[in-house]
């Protein structure tokens, strides 16, 4: 195996003398070895306790062994450092051993086993007692077809009660719809967007969800996380006048930038920008890439930028509950670097004053200002080179490369993934998906109160 | 063209330097962070606990730092979490600034809100932009010039191509460019990956799927359903019959857990030539927490095909003569720069 495990892993053990840390190589009976910089002569004289920081899995946090008295019993000089065998003296040790045999297991899988086979067989191990751990059993069940899992995701029971605190809640927010496919954007360039938008969503019987109360008044035209999934200039135009003519607002949706794609993302902003003047009309323009500023006039009044969603980053994986400390930590985990006043700032000054959110398992700190809010889909990880164009190419994920004339496997074709984990494949992105705006109304108040003003619904 | 080898054991450092490494990237997780957040909000993307790819303590650093001075192969400090919280960026540039009293003053970087906040409280590292910011386009990277960076690591997945046409219109005298080389190959961009690699569970990477239609049935690629399907069965079926004999030689068609070979885990080794003639200076193994064993193989290979590289200056025949040394039996799947 590649991978190197110590007795002592160097993240879950760590001493300090004084307030010097050190490395502890091994915890053995009452003996530890540490490897340290320095003679520590100076330390033990002056009488400072030794402090050994073990991480206790089942607690999630580090517990403290300190030991007023400690015999050193020799050393190694190394051209570098020192290795020190100190014995541990009282009580504590006993209390320290239980904690270290725990951590020494880890040392014990590793050397025998493959890395997946040890993950799987350590959850089973001391360590993990007590602790909720992956599921591997519940991993052989999926969905036959992704229409089946998403009929599942959306049998949505609410009562009357909470649909009427939607329904109140709406009139709060601005509805926009998310045409982000081929499929949509054929079906929206040819009919009635109020008509394409009741159709999608009746479909998915969601129409009557006192969300939807209020008519969705913007659309959101074109992909964040796939450059081949944009739609070309002259549909494009067809899409802005249809939403010009239908009196919905438009805000254009822009993917990373890579170099084989800034060409025909500088014709696409030409031409927006042409169009806006042309028809005397503002729209956005949603960033997943700061190269893209690059490309806009940023004195263009007809233009107002927001951040996209690659660029908002937070831990997506919808199985964090299972880390060690989780509990402690889970109301931080809705924070990032949105809520950095000196970022949010820098972003305000490009003109960057609109973050796009997402709806998932935590609840989002937003930032200070408007802010809009995509659900019931949450992106956990794409990837410039599409998976699925490997796999329906070479039948092996792992030959990739940049695809540029894309077949579009993603119109028919999609990951399954095991049920318990509710999350789907769509091209060479994943995503999750979270029914919290559909069934939690309280949630939903607390984000208005926040700032989002906008819903951006994703069908597809 | 230099080479840029991970470090995480003391005991690394001398070997790899003497087997041909220009310079290291290590990380450190110090105590006071692990206390305050564990690996839930990590220091830097290594986020596991159970194994090595990372030093704990300051202690390791001055130790490092003593070898340093003997060999003067440099270290760079991997600091590239995408994100930290408002509370954390202070830490963050405390960290910093004991870390270049130390002696090291070169940084990598994925979060550009930790980067302005480093040149607004007059921090003034030098400063590499991590392949996690996915810099993969010559307008993102005039972006980001803005900030005084020394280097740009490009990403993972960045076509050759690519590569050549930011270095050639990068407006930048003096910049670095860092190319990534061997091993670490992943799933998806890392930038854009938001899923936990921690050691207690599968990365979202490894969790398994199924290519199923999207509808009922699939029209257009019917065919392609089929294949897909026929080959589920057949990897299925192997994974079954080894799983049974264990002593077979492992593998399934398209995995990692082929034979853990030089290249095998992700490789660009035949374009080296290639790379050199674009301007790319540093050429990146990934493998922080890798043993002893494997990183020496990989920076002995490696520093072979650039002595190689100077010696020939044809792309196409270098590449054929690595391919022929190295890759007999046919190249690694993860291709850097296929």
């Amino acid at each position: 195996m590649r991978l190197v495990f110590e007795k002592m892993p160097p993240l879950m053990v760590i001493g300090y003398i004084g307030d010097r840390d050190f490395k502890i190589l091994d915890i053995d009976n009452n003996e530890i070895l540490l490897e340290s910089c320095d003679l520590l002569d100076d330390l033990i004289n002056k009488g400072y306790h030794l402090s050994i920081k073990i991480f206790d899995y089942n607690k999630g946090e580090y517990i403290n062994f300190t030991f007023e008295q400690i015999h050193v019993k020799n050393y190694e000089v190394n051209r570098y450092y020192y290795i020190y065998r100190i014995e541990l003296l009282g009580e504590n040790c006993h209390n320290l051993y239980s904690v270290v045999g725990k951590v020494k297991e880890i040392y014990e899988f590793a050397i025998h086993n493959k890395t997946n086979d040890m993950q799987k067989k350590l959850s089973h191990s001391n360590l993990f007692q007590g602790k909720n751990t992956y599921d591997y059993e519940k991993d052989r069940e999926m969905y036959s077809n992704f229409s089946e899992q998403l009929k599942d995701w959306l049998s949505i029971n609410i009562s009357n009660e909470v649909n009427e605190r939607f329904r109140n809640i709406s009139p709060h927010l601005e509805l926009a719809f998310s045409i982000n496919s081929p499929r949509l954007y054929s079906q929206f360039s040819q009919g009635s967007f109020s008509e394409a938008i009741m159709s999608n969503i009746q479909k998915l019987n969601i129409s009557n969800h006192g969300i939807f109360s209020k008519t969705f008044s913007r659309v959101y035209i074109g992909n964040e996380f796939c450059h081949n999934l944009l739609p070309d200039t002259d549909l494009l135009m067809k899409l802005f006048n249809n939403a010009l003519s239908s009196g919905y607002q438009i805000t254009m949706v822009l993917p990373y930038l890579i170099e084989e794609n800034i060409n025909g993302i500088a014709d696409l902003i030409k031409t927006i920008e042409v169009w806006c003047e042309k028809n005397n009309t503002n729209i956005e323009v949603c960033i997943n890439d700061f190269g893209v500023l690059k490309l806009i006039d940023l004195h263009n009044l007809h233009i107002e930028l927001t951040l996209g969603r690659l660029l908002n980053k937070r831990k997506k994986d919808p199985r964090v509950n299972l880390m060690s400390s989780y509990d402690r930590y889970k109301q931080r985990l809705g924070e990032n670097n949105l809520n950095f006043p000196i970022y949010s700032k820098f972003l305000g000054q490009k003109g960057i004053k609109r973050y796009e959110y997402e709806s998932y398992f935590h609840k989002n700190k937003i930032a200070s200002g408007k802010h809009s809010m995509h659900f019931p889909f949450y992106q956990i990880t794409t990837s410039t080179y599409c998976k699925l164009y490997s796999e329906c190419t070479y039948f092996n994920k792992i030959k990739q490369h940049l695809v540029l004339n894309c077949p579009k496997y993603c119109e028919e074709l999609c990951f399954l993934y095991p049920k318990h984990l509710k999350m789907i494949g769509k091209g060479n992105t994943t995503f999750g998906f979270d029914d919290t705006l559909f069934i939690n109304s309280d949630m939903l108040k607390e984000y208005v109160d926040e700032g989002v003003d906008r819903l951006v619904l994703s069908v597809d | 063209m230099k080479i840029v080898m991970p470090l995480s054991n003391v005991d690394f450092y001398e070997p790899l330097a003497e087997a041909g490494a220009d310079e290291f990237f290590a990380g450190i997780v110090p105590f006071n962070w692990l206390d305050r957040y564990t690996n839930m909000m990590p220091f830097n993307r290594r986020e596991a606990l159970f194994h090595t790819a990372n030093f704990n303590c300051m202690s390791s650093l001055k130790i490092l730092r003593k070898m340093v001075e003997a060999y003067k192969v440099p270290i760079k400090i991997a600091l590239n979490s995408h994100y930290y919280v408002e509370e954390q960026y202070p830490l963050v540039g405390e960290v910093i600034k004991e870390l270049m009293d130390l002696g090291f003053d070169t940084f990598i970087i994925a979060d550009l809100a930790l980067l302005i906040y480093l040149r607004e409280v007059g921090i003034d590292c030098n400063i590499h932009l991590s392949g996690e910011m996915e810099l993969a386009s010559s307008l993102a990277i005039d972006f980001m010039s803005q900030f005084n960076i020394s280097r740009i690591v490009f990403p993972r997945k960045i076509t050759l191509d690519g590569i050549g046409q930011c270095i050639s219109k990068s407006a930048s005298n003096g910049m670095e460019y860092e190319a990534f080389m061997l091993n670490g190959f992943c799933m998806y961009s890392g930038g854009f990956c938001h899923g936990i690699h921690c050691d207690e569970f599968p990365s979202v990477c490894s969790i398994p799927y199924k290519i199923k239609p999207i509808k009922d049935k699939t029209e257009k690629f019917m065919k392609i359903e089929r294949m897909v399907s026929i080959t589920e069965r057949v990897k299925l079926n192997k994974n079954s019959i080894l799983s049974n004999n264990p002593t077979s030689n492992n593998g399934k068609i398209d995995s990692f857990e082929i034979a853990d070979t030089f290249g095998s885990e992700g490789c660009g080794v035949c374009r080296i030539r290639t790379l050199m003639d674009m301007g790319v200076t540093h050429i990146k193994i990934v493998g922080r927490g890798y043993s002893l064993d494997v990183l020496k193989n990989d920076v002995g290979n490696i520093k072979q095909c650039i002595n190689m590289a100077l010696e020939e200056s044809n792309s196409k025949t270098f590449e054929a003569v690595i391919k022929d040394k190295y890759f007999k039996n046919g190249c690694p799947n993860a291709c850097y720069y296929p």
